[in-house]
């Protein structure tokens, strides 16, 4: 009987647990299908609201976060992204209320950082890359094998004229660095952001060769 | 056994049964619908997007009361008590608007605001550094919007009528006692803040908020950055001079230390100059930055600077402009601030700040030995009470203590004159701003100051409305009072005096449209109770009197255009009626400050193939009065009208693999003879003429390299 209690407890436990993932693991396949902005938003909407019933996960506020910027990079006006960009903040900033001191939530804010650039590259290109290279230097000091810094810098040098330090050839040295450690990369489950890859190597294919 | 297993059988079918559908309308006051708007029962991951038509629909087991919530972007959060047994779950829900959103109504009345973080500003803080003739300085910028005049044998901004002194700079909160270097006579001064150091600026040229004081005309207020993004250090290499700086980021700290040496004697000798220098300017000075991140939203910050600088120049005497005098300049300069910004629970932020200046000027003209020192202490504390969305209640209090000593050592007489005083300031202010959804808000508020030396107070309520007239429109109103204890020199002859005070009245209307800017604003000022006296340096305390006045009435206009690509320009204009009856004017005239009609056009294009920014600053500035001992009417006399095209280039490159910009600058490249005005002698020549010289500026053209280089580990 005690036992049958145990086990239905136990079941019902794993079963919660187990809704979580299957919820993320459903929710990351329309984030990676979404097609236009609205899209997006639906499946950002849909990790807020996972947030908000889990309440000590910190990984749906991150991705509802990540799909938030993603959603930046669909056409939007400068207003509009900055808007979207602050919602993509906020998100982030609850997810590192979680966990502090994360190698993918530095990543994800210098990400958010890049975006703010296009808002207005002229004035702001150089406060937010520097912003964006801190975040990412912070990323890469917790967790030296993660493959999403080099990624993200190499996207950003490949826009920044050679006379900063910027150009193709510096871009490829870490696209290389970062397909590298792609290859090595073991994401902690299923749902732990692993994101970035097939874009390395596309950047790589298109400019690099 | 079996009845559990029962139960349990049941429950798991008849979980299913149960399920509702919840579905409905999200839209907001104006009945358009929101797409996009997060829908879903708190707790669960039951929920919805509403889509185009702002319709959502979502099934949940979930039974009994539960909270539905809505979350949007720009909108409040709605929440919301639902009961899962009705039969109709059913929920058009109007969101209202969370006036920090974008496009939101904001108090414009005179205020120009340049900043990075905030959307909607008229200036960033890049601009400042790339506006040609502005010459790297916040105060050359500033001078390019309206409502400031030309005068370029001062180098200070005289805003709306006002002198120079009506206008205040503070720094991070707190009121800085000497904005400007020490200058000397008709030798255009610079602020002594590098640009650098401030990630926000607030220009008002009227109606600003109870929060500042002791200024009658306009406020200038500079606020610092945060914490430096990472390690770097810099070198710059000017014609001026040289300077070297190095900062040092740690996880929640930061530091950065700065020193400068400035030399313009090897300027002096390629660029001819107007004024016989004996020793041209020679200074150094060292500064001090530090942030420490207090808590998760708490900010310590300090700022401390030492400079000394020396000039010796020849100036034609008063009694006779044929006669050079020597006038001889040591400065020296300490200044310190600290400031904390921090959350006390979710609705309190508090500010508190400490501040202290020393400011030593030893003046030696000929044989006589003038030296001034001025000692401020300053502590502020302000308390916000933030209900997010609807109001903010500001309060706070300062003390400023003031020690003023002047002793003028008089050769031929071998007598010293000392007039030091000691002011204690005390201040208190109330402010409230109301938010009433996107299209109203309102600032009321109230300061009150005490001054120990003059023993009165005042009490100065100011108000300021702003409402929305269209999506992007706006119009914007401000009333208030101003008031400002008299200039150190008058004061510390006659402590009895009253405060000057004037009174505003703005209106404004502004457009911001596609990257692109309109603003118009038209302004009265009433000026009271200025200082008069019959004869300048009178030691006789009755001699000064309080009955001086004026008026100031004008229309300022700017027009700003960021919507075409590397292109960005902007185009101010400023007319302005004005005279006063102050210091020694025998009547009521038009100062020698002011141009009627001042215009300015700063144009700015990027050529990035070559990585370069062009700038282009002109200025225009109809004539000055000045003073003509030969004619009976009173500044009567006018210059002739001022015109100034400058030019300035960027270069982006690097040296090394270091970044790097090699910025020069020119004046006057229309090779104009600008005069500012005229000085008279004291005393007519044997044919009973007063004999004058023209006020020019410093040299015919200025001419600025530099180079500065960031070194950074990456």
């Amino acid at each position: 009987m005690i036992l049958m209690i145990l086990s239905l407890f136990v079941s019902m436990g794993y079963s919660q647990s187990e809704n979580y993932e299957k919820a993320m693991m459903k929710n990351l396949e329309k984030m990676d299908a979404a097609e236009s902005p609205d899209d997006m938003q639906n499946a950002a909407n849909k990790f807020e609201r996972i947030a908000m019933a889990e309440k000590d996960q910190w990984l749906p506020w991150y991705y509802a976060a990540y799909a938030s910027a993603l959603k930046g990079y669909m056409g939007l006006g400068p207003d509009q992204l900055d808007q979207q960009l602050d919602k993509a903040q906020e998100l982030l900033d609850k997810a590192s209320e979680l966990d502090a001191n994360n190698d993918e939530i530095e990543v994800l804010q210098g990400f958010i950082y890049q975006a703010r650039i296009q808002v207005d590259p002229q004035s702001r290109g150089q406060q937010y890359s520097m912003k964006a290279n801190a975040a990412f230097a912070k990323a890469s000091q917790i967790n030296p094998d993660n493959p999403r810094p080099d990624f993200l810098i190499a996207q950003n040098l490949l826009y920044t004229p050679e006379a900063f330090g910027g150009g193709k050839e510096a871009a490829c040295a870490k696209y290389q660095s970062a397909a590298e450690k792609f290859a090595n990369f073991n994401p902690e489950s299923d749902i732990a952001p692993n994101w970035g890859k097939e874009m390395n190597e596309q950047m790589m294919n298109r400019n690099c060769k | 056994m079996k009845r559990i297993v029962q139960i349990i059988i049941i429950l798991l079918i008849s979980n299913p049964g149960l399920a509702q559908v919840i579905s409905g309308k999200i839209i907001d006051k104006k009945g358009e619908p929101l797409p996009g708007a997060n829908v879903f029962i708190e707790g669960s991951y039951d929920g919805a997007s509403t889509d185009e038509e702002g319709k959502f629909s979502f099934a949940s087991q979930l039974q009994g009361k539960q909270t539905l919530v809505v979350r949007f972007v720009g909108f409040r959060e709605h929440r919301q008590e639902i009961n899962m047994s009705h039969d109709s779950l059913i929920f058009n829900i109007v969101l209202r608007e969370s006036s920090n959103q974008l496009g939101a109504v904001t108090i414009t009345a005179g205020a120009f605001e340049a900043s990075d973080e905030k959307k909607g500003v008229v200036m960033k803080p890049l601009d400042i550094l790339t506006t040609a003739g502005g010459l790297g300085d916040i105060y050359g910028a500033i001078n390019t919007l309206p409502g400031t005049q030309t005068v370029g044998e001062e180098g200070k901004i005289f805003v709306r009528g006002g002198d120079s002194y009506e206008t205040k700079t503070f720094f991070d909160g707190m009121l800085i006692e000497q904005p400007y270097y020490s200058s000397m006579p008709d030798i255009p001064t610079r602020g002594r803040f590098s640009p650098w150091l401030f990630s926000g600026t607030v220009f008002s040229s009227g109606g600003y908020s109870a929060e500042y004081g002791q200024a009658l005309s306009s406020a200038l207020i500079l606020n610092s950055e945060g914490l430096a993004e990472e390690d770097v250090s810099s070198i710059s290499l000017m014609t001026v001079g040289l300077g070297a700086s190095h900062t040092k980021r740690w996880e929640n700290t930061s530091l950065s230390l700065s020193g400068g040496y400035t030399n313009l004697n090897p300027y002096f000798s390629l660029i001819k100059q107007e004024y016989e220098w004996e020793t041209a300017p020679v200074g150094y000075e060292g500064s001090m930055v530090f942030r420490q991140k207090v808590g998760q939203e708490g900010m310590l910050k300090a700022y401390g600077s030492y400079g000394y600088g020396r000039s010796k120049l020849r100036y034609p005497g008063f009694d006779d402009a044929e006669e050079l005098q020597s006038v001889d300049l040591i400065e020296k300069n300490t200044y310190f601030n600290t400031t904390y910004k921090g959350k006390t629970g979710k609705k309190w932020v508090t500010k508190a700040g400490f501040s202290y200046s020393d400011d030593v000027s030893d003046y030696e003209i000929d044989q006589d030995d003038l030296d001034e020192r001025v000692k401020v202490a300053q502590v502020k504390y302000n308390m916000t009470y933030l209900d997010h969305d609807i109001y903010k209640i500001r309060f706070g209090g300062e003390f400023r203590h003031k020690k003023y000593s002047q002793i003028y050592l008089v050769d031929s007489l071998s007598h010293e004159y000392s007039t030091p005083f000691i002011d204690n300031l005390s201040a208190a202010f109330t402010e409230l701003e109301l938010t009433l959804g996107p299209r109203f808000a309102a600032r009321i508020g109230g300061r009150f100051e005490y001054s120990s030396l003059l023993d009165k107070s005042n009490a100065a309520p100011r108000i300021s409305l702003a409402f929305k007239t269209g999506e992007k429109s706006q119009i914007s109103l401000a009333w208030g009072d101003f008031y400002q204890t008299p200039k150190d020199e008058f004061a510390r002859f006659s402590p009895n005096l009253y405060y000057e005070r004037a009174t505003h009245y703005i209106a404004n209307f502004q457009i911001m449209k596609n990257k692109r800017i309109f603003r118009i604003e038209t302004y009265y000022k009433d000026y009271q109770n200025l200082v008069k006296f019959d004869s300048l340096y009178s030691p006789v305390p009755a001699d000064y009197k309080n009955d001086g006045f004026g008026h100031a009435a004008g229309i300022d206009v700017f027009w700003r255009d960021e919507s075409i690509p590397f292109l960005d320009y902007w185009l101010s204009y400023g007319y302005i009626d004005t005279k006063r009856n102050y210091l020694d004017y025998p009547v009521e005239a038009i100062p020698t400050f002011v141009s009627s009609h001042n215009a300015r056009a700063v144009v700015k294009y990027i050529l990035p193939k070559v990585n370069s920014l062009l700038g282009f600053t002109y200025t225009f500035a109809s004539g000055r009065t000045y003073y003509n001992p030969n004619n009976e009417n009173f500044l009567e006399d006018k210059t002739r009208a001022y015109h100034d095209l400058s030019f300035n280039i960027s270069y982006l490159t690097s040296i090394w693999d270091n970044f790097t910009v090699v910025y020069f600058s020119i004046g006057n490249l229309l090779d104009r003879d600008n005069i500012f005005g005229y000085r008279y002698s004291n005393q007519p020549n044997e044919q009973g003429v007063y004999e004058s010289f023209a006020v020019t500026p410093m040299s015919k053209r200025f001419i600025f390299l530099g180079v500065f280089i960031s070194l950074t580990e990456s």
